[in-house]
C-alpha cells in the first residue's frame, strides 16, 4: 500500500533527508519515491504489522506517516444496478 | 478439489496465453467456511484468490502475515493487494523455489501459463460460487454477435451477476466463436443482470433481470458504425477546428492516445512506483478512459469527422496519474497534476475521477488553481443518487452531473438500461433523463451528454462509454469553445478573477431542463 510520508525535509538537504529515511526502513522491504514536487512516497507491503513498524522507524527520525486516498473512475454498472434495485423495492 | 478445468471448461485453459509468473495462494476463507485450519489450507493449492471476508478477520491476519513475510525475505516479489484477493506476482530473477524456502508452509503454485486465464476467470466471489458449483451446476453459453451480419466477436468481456448485493458473480471473456461459457450453480435459478461490454467499435449491452433458465443467450450488438448517433451529438452542436483555439486543456487521468485524433501538446507522468518500462509515458494506460475523455474535449474527427470533440481546436495536456491498467489514482499524483497544469499554462483542468473522502493535498491544489486563473471540472460520480463526490463537491469546481437523450439509444444498450424517469425534453433533445448511476446534490453545477457517448479509443478507434466521466469532459470542451471566442476572457491575467469569469460565463449559459437542481444544476448547455 502507498503512505505519505510527511514533512518531506527533517535534515538539512533533500538528499539528507532522503538518508535518513532509506536508514529508517533498511530491511522493511519498502519502496521510497520522492515525486517531482518533492513530496515523500512509500510502497509498503500490506499489514497492521509492518506498518506500525514503520510508523515507529519514521518518528524515531522525525518523520509522520498517513494513507494515500485514492480517486478513481468508477464503472456506471453498480450505479445501473443500484437505480434497479431500487427501483424494484 | 476443484479445479479451473472443472469449473470454468477445458477450451478456456487451452486458450490460455503465457504471462508474468504469478502466484494465486489459496482461499482461507473457503477453509474457513468448511471449518479447517490455515494450515491445512496452506497445502491446499486451489486457483483460487485469497479473499477477504469480514467473518475472517483472524484467517485473513494470518495469511496477509504469511505473505508479508515473503515479501520482506525476498523483497523481490510484488504483493497486490485488491478489495477481494491478494496475488503475487515474482519479478525477474526470483524463482518459485526462493518462494517456497521463504514460505515453506505457503505453498504457493505457479500458475504461470494459467495467468490470463485467471483474468478471465476473476469472479466478485469466486468461493461461493465454487462451493456451490460442488453441489451441482449447469452451463450457460453467452453468444454475442455482431447485430446485422451475426458475425460472431471474440474478446468480448461478460459478466453475469447473480446478485450484486452479496458481490456474486462471473466475469469470462468470449471465445472465437462469439461464446462464453458460464457455469451457473444449480442453486441460482435467477440472475440480475448480464453486460456485454466489447473494449471498442460496438455498443455495451445489458440485460436486467435476464432469463437464465435456457442453455444459451444471444446478444446482437450494434456496431458503432451501423448506429453513430450518439447522446454528445444529439444535444450538443458538433465542433469546428477552430473551436477551442488558444485553450489550453488539462487531462488529468489515465493518459491520452495514440490515437490520429488527438494531438497531445504536452503534460507529463506523474504517477510513482511504476515499472520503468512504462514509467515517462503519458500514453494511455491501457485502460482507454483519458483517451475517451480527451476526445469529447478536443478529438479532431481524422479518422471520423463524425465524432470530433467539442473543442478541436484546443491544446490538449496530458497528466498520467493512473498508473498501467488502473482505474485509481492517488491523491498526491492528483495535486500535482494538477500544479503542473498550473505551471504549463492550462486554463481549464478535467478530473474525470474521485472518491468518497476529501484530500488536503487535492484541496490546496485546487484552491490554488482557482487562485490562479484555471478552471476545474470535475465528475459527479457514479454512484446513482449518492452525494457528489470529491473533488467535484469541492467549493468552486464545476461538478457535472451525466444527461442521457432516449429517442438514439440502440435498445438493450447498457446506456439504455441507464434510463429512468423523470425524462424531460431539453434543448435540442425530446426525452432527455439523467442516468440513473448519476449522483446527486447541491454542489451539482450542470448537466451534460454522459450516457451513451461516442469518443477515441487507443489505436485508432472509437468506444461507447458511459458515465459523469464523460459528461465532465462535455463541460470543459463547452467552455474551451466559449473560451476561445471571448478573446477580452482569455487574455485575463491569470487570476482569481479570471476563473471567476470564466466559471460565471459558463453557468449563466445554461439552461433548465426540470429535473431540479439536485440533478442538473443550472441546467444544460447547449
Amino acid at each position: 500500500m502507498k503512505l505519505k510520508v510527511f514533512p518531506a525535509l527533517v535534515a538539512g538537504t533533500e538528499a539528507d533527508s532522503m538518508a535518513a529515511l532509506e536508514t529508517a526502513l533498511a530491511g522493511l522491504g519498502v519502496r521510497v519515491a520522492r515525486t517531482a514536487r518533492g513530496r515523500i512516497l512509500l510502497d509498503a507491503p500490506e499489514g497492521e504489522e509492518i506498518q506500525k513498524q514503520i510508523r515507529e522507524r519514521l518518528g524515531q527520525h522525525g518523520f509522520g506517516l498517513e494513507p494515500v486516498q485514492e480517486m478513481s473512475v468508477k464503472p456506471v454498472l453498480d450505479g445501473i444496478l443500484e437505480a434497479h434495485s431500487k427501483s424494484r423495492t | 478439489m476443484l479445479n479451473l478445468a472443472d469449473v470454468y471448461g477445458a477450451e478456456y485453459l487451452q486458450a490460455m496465453q503465457p504471462g508474468p509468473e504469478t502466484v494465486v495462494v489459496p482461499s482461507p476463507e473457503n477453509a474457513f467456511n468448511q471449518g479447517q485450519s490455515f494450515d491445512a489450507l496452506k497445502a491446499f493449492g486451489q486457483f483460487v484468490q485469497f479473499a477477504e471476508a469480514s467473518s475472517a478477520p483472524g484467517m485473513i491476519a494470518a495469511a496477509s502475515g504469511a505473505l508479508s513475510e515473503v515479501v520482506r525475505s525476498t523483497r523481490r516479489v510484488k504483493l497486490r493487494r485488491n478489495r477481494r484477493s491478494v496475488v503475487m506476482q515474482l519479478n525477474e530473477g526470483i524463482a518459485m523455489s526462493d518462494i517456497r524456502a521463504a514460505q515453506p508452509g505457503l505453498a504457493p503454485r505457479s500458475v504461470k501459463t494459467l495467468w490470463a486465464a485467471w483474468l478471465r476467470v476473476q469472479v466478485f466471489d469466486m468461493q461461493g460460487t465454487l462451493g456451490l458449483l460442488a453441489n451441482g451446476h449447469r452451463t450457460i453459453d453467452i453468444v454475442v454477435r455482431e447485430a446485422g451480419t451475426n458475425t460472431p466477436l471474440q474478446g468480448v468481456y461478460v459478466q453475469l451477476i447473480y446478485s450484486r448485493a452479496q458481490d456474486l458473480g462471473v466475469e469470462v471473456y468470449t471465445d472465437a466463436f462469439g461464446k462464453a461459457r458460464i457455469f451457473v450453480p444449480a442453486a441460482f435459478q435467477k440472475a440480475e443482470a448480464i453486460a456485454v461490454q466489447p473494449l471498442h467499435s460496438y455498443w455495451p449491452m445489458m440485460q436486467l433481470d435476464p432469463d437464465i433458465s435456457g442453455a444459451t443467450i444471444t446478444f446482437d450488438v450494434q456496431s458503432i458504425a451501423a448506429h453513430p448517433a450518439d447522446t454528445l451529438r444529439t444535444v450538443l452542436s458538433p465542433g469546428t477546428p477552430t473551436d477551442g483555439v488558444g485553450v489550453r486543456i488539462a487531462i488529468v487521468d489515465g493518459g491520452i492516445g495514440p490515437h490520429p485524433d488527438l494531438v497531445v501538446a504536452g503534460g507529463a507522468n506523474v504517477t510513482s512506483f511504476e515499472d520503468p518500462a512504462d514509467a515517462g509515458s503519458h500514453l494511455d494506460n491501457g485502460f482507454g478512459h483519458g483517451t475517451h475523455v480527451a476526445g469529447i474535449v478536443a478529438g479532431r474527427g481524422i479518422t471520423d469527422p463524425r465524432f470530433a470533440g467539442l473543442a478541436p481546436g484546443a491544446e490538449l495536456y496530458s497528466y498520467r496519474v493512473m498508473t498501467k491498467g488502473k482505474r485509481g489514482a492517488d491523491d498526491v499524483a492528483v495535486a500535482e497534476a494538477i500544479d503542473l497544469a498550473i505551471e504549463q499554462g492550462c486554463h481549464l483542468i478535467n478530473l474525470s475521477l474521485g472518491g468518497s473522502s476529501a484530500s488536503r493535498e487535492v484541496s490546496d491544489a485546487v484552491l490554488n488553481a482557482l487562485a490562479r486563473g484555471v478552471v476545474v471540472i470535475a465528475a459527479a460520480g457514479n454512484g446513482s443518487r449518492k452525494p457528489v463526490e470529491f473533488p467535484a463537491s469541492l467549493p468552486g469546481v464545476i461538478a457535472v452531473s451525466a444527461l442521457g437523450e432516449e429517442s438514439i439509444l440502440p435498445p438493450g444498450s447498457m446506456a439504455a438500461a441507464a434510463r429512468v424517469p423523470p425524462i424531460k425534453p431539453g434543448p435540442n433533445c425530446p426525452t432527455a433523463f439523467i442516468g440513473a448511476f448519476s449522483n446527486a446534490g447541491p454542489e451539482i453545477d450542470l448537466t451534460a451528454p454522459g450516457v451513451g457517448v461516442i469518443s477515441t479509443y487507443p489505436n485508432g478507434t472509437y468506444a461507447v462509454s458511459d458515465g459523469t466521466s464523460m459528461a465532465a469532459p462535455a463541460i470543459t470542451g463547452l467552455a474551451a469553445r466559449a473560451l476561445s471566442k471571448n478573446s477580452a476572457l482569455l487574455s485575463m491575467p491569470p487570476t482569481q478573477a479570471r476563473s471567476d469569469a470564466i466559471t460565471h460565463l459558463v453557468l449563466t449559459s445554461a439552461t433548465k431542463c426540470g429535473f431540479g437542481p439536485n440533478l442538473e444544476g443550472k441546467g444544460l448547455l447547449a
